[in-house]
């Protein structure tokens, strides 16, 4: 028994998941790829999840149940390694993935509300958080490069000169599904928790750009805010990405000043910042004080290299990248998230009907289709999905599904977008910064005996 | 064999139900935090419990929010100069990586480089302490490192 001590089920299985199955509970991978759990086996898995498991024979082999592999929000942690809790002021509880810099999740149940709130929206940061400014209507915002008219707006020049405009768009931090690359992707290891859907007032982006009038020669943007770089090197931008014009012209890519009516907290962004909704989070500067026109395509820290960039010809998980194979992401893949009911649930003894609920998004395109599955998609059934709000704003899909019995289930969603694309069982196109991971949202659920 | 096998099963329940009673981590949750570092987690109602927490956008990571192992010093002062050890602790990567991710941290970062044998301690560390965790998928026959 001593050797297997520091072995816990998750490292069996992450070490080799087939093996793992077979010796822990007796599961052979069948050829057809699905697992079978067979005599003493069975009742281990079943003691492991805590329940029977209604769909055992459709349980896919190797693939570790959705119970063990996130753990149970909620539930009071017994380790120092359960994940920290945000504690700050006009924040909800997030998932505190570093403190410095601060980036922090929203768990999936908390992502309920048709609009996110502002104390449940995720923190995505790359520098350290700049002083609030004292006078929000002073600070300005410099408008260059390929313009006739070089701008110094300020924050109340924005509010009286430029048609104010108002959208729910969904933001996304480029990295988000990272923590389903296998191997491991360098970065932030998000769940599916880097994305919110506000309410954003402010101004057009391009009503500002035709202000300063474009030269033929613009094509792309820089954009920089006032976050200092975490090494103190206060001539170090923390990062500046960019879009190409065509994006940067699009009518819902904005400077916003507001966030769900209200001013913007500190942490995102005030007192302006972009919101270029469907792409990387990280176009969406914050604390907004400079936009580049350029007569090429940006080349700011986090444009280069294999910075928010997927592979072309897809490379070996793992490998080394070649430069010139990456490609800058732009859209953000297509996603879909169960809300209402939190991982980890227990239901009450004889609950044999479930509301299913949630969102999906799918950057530059819009949903066509959201499935489920309670029995590891041997079978699909298809939800309803409600329209956007406005171009960019994340769809509200509702579904209903029978539990035949008690016991342990897994709930799956998965999105299909306008252009056909369905989200995959597993992260593919491994890239080593980890972006474009969209697989499947599950939550394990009990249903009480 | 056979019986040895069953000693096996048997111990692994055990274990299993132990897990399941102790171990909620989160495998998205970063690594191991020993001791010095308190994650503020709900705290039971009865004892509201003092949690100490630097103000936001601090860290306030010590030696020991590393791993035990030879190295732990050298890296630590290395890589919590600008940011926590959260980001350290959430990888999992193979000597090359680790090897090209200080790489970045000179170049792009402004990283102080250090002289080859503290970069060999340092590297030897993160190597051992954080390596690729996840075979999370298939055999990979592609991969040499
Ligand atoms: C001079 C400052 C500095 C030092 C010293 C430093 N880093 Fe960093 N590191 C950064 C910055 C800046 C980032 C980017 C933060 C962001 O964008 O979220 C970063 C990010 C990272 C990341 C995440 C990379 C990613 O893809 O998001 C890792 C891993 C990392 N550092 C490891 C290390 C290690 C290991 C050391 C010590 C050998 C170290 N750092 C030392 C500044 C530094």
């Amino acid at each position: 028994m001593k050797r297997f001590k520091e072995r816990s089920i998750g490292e069996l299985y992450r070490d080799d998941p087939e093996r793992a199955d077979a010796l822990v509970f007796g599961r052979q991978a069948k050829t057809n790829r699905r697992g079978f759990l067979k005599g003493a086996g069975l009742t281990a898995v079943t003691a492991a999840v805590g329940g029977a498991i209604p769909f055992a024979d459709s349980m896919p082999g190797g693939l570790i149940p959705a119970a063990l592999a996130q753990g149970t929000p909620g539930a009071a942690p017994a380790k120092p390694d359960a994940p920290m809790m945000l504690k700050m002021d006009g924040k909800a509880e997030l998932i505190v993935l570093q403190e410095k810099p601060l980036n922090a999740e929203t768990p999936a149940h908390l992502l309920d509300d048709e609009v996110t709130p502002n104390e449940k929206f995720f923190i995505r940061n790359n520098g350290n958080l700049p002083e609030a400014t004292a006078n929000p209507k002073a600070w300005k915002i410099t408008v260059d490069g390929e313009v006739d008219n070089k701008q110094e707006l300020t924050v109340e020049d924005l509010e009286k000169k430029f048609q104010q405009v108002s959208f729910k768009l969904q933001l996304e931090c480029g990295g988000n599904g990272r923590s389903g690359f296998s191997p491991e992707a360098r970065g932030n290891q998000w769940s599916n928790g880097a994305i919110g859907c506000a309410e954003w007032s402010g101004v057009r982006l391009s009503d500002v750009l035709k202000a300063a009038g474009l030269k033929s020669s613009a094509v792309y943007t820089g954009h920089y805010g006032a976050d200092p770089h975490l090494s103190g090197d206060t001539s170090k931008p923390t990062i500046s990405r960019g879009v190409r014009l065509e994006k940067a012209m699009e009518p819902h890519s904005i400077i916003a000043l507001r966030m769900n009516g209200k001013p913007i907290p500190l942490v995102h962004g005030a007192p302006a910042r972009l919101v270029i909704p469907g792409w990387p989070g990280s176009t969406s500067a914050k604390w907004l004080n400079r936009i580049w026109v350029r007569d090429k395509e940006h080349d700011g820290p986090g444009m280069t290299g294999a910075s928010y960039r997927v592979a072309k010809v897809p490379m070996v998980p793992g490998g080394k990248a070649d430069n010139a194979n990456m490609v800058i992401l732009e859209s953000m893949p297509v996603r879909s998230i169960i809300t209402n009911i939190a991982h980890g649930t227990e239901l009450p003894a004889g609950t044999r009907k479930l509301d299913l609920r949630g969102h999906a998004w799918a950057g530059e395109n819009t949903i066509s289709a959201v499935h489920v599955s309670i029995d590891y998609g041997a079978s699909w059934k298809a939800a309803e999905v409600k329209a956007p709000a406005n171009k960019y704003a994340w769809q509200r899909w509702t579904a209903a599904v029978d539990l035949p019995s008690a016991g342990y289930y897994e709930a799956w969603v998965r999105a299909t977008d306008s252009s056909g694309k369905m989200q995959p069982h597993v992260v593919g196109n491994w890239n080593p910064q980890g972006y474009g991971g969209n697989a499947m949202h599950r939550i394990a659920l009990l249903v009480k005996a | 064999m056979k019986l040895e096998f069953i000693h096996i099963v048997a111990g692994l329940l055990v274990f299993v139900a132990i897990f399941l009673l102790i171990d909620k981590q989160t495998r998205f949750a970063p690594r191991p935090l020993p001791s010095a570092a308190r994650p503020a987690v709900p705290a039971p109602a009865a004892t509201p419990a003092v949690v100490e927490r630097p103000p936001v956008g601090e860290h306030g990571d010590t030696v020991e929010s590393l791993p035990e192992g030879p190295g732990r010093e050298e890296t630590f002062y290395a890589c919590a100069a600008c940011h926590g050890t959260a980001i350290v602790r959430q990888q999992g990567m193979t000597r090359l990586q680790w090897d090209a991710s200080i790489d970045w941290m000179i170049e792009r970062h402004g990283m102080a480089r250090p002289d080859q044998a503290e970069r060999d301690v340092i590297l030897d560390y993160l190597t051992t302490q954080f390596p690729p965790r996840a075979r999370r998928g298939r055999d990979n026959p592609f991969l040499k490192n």
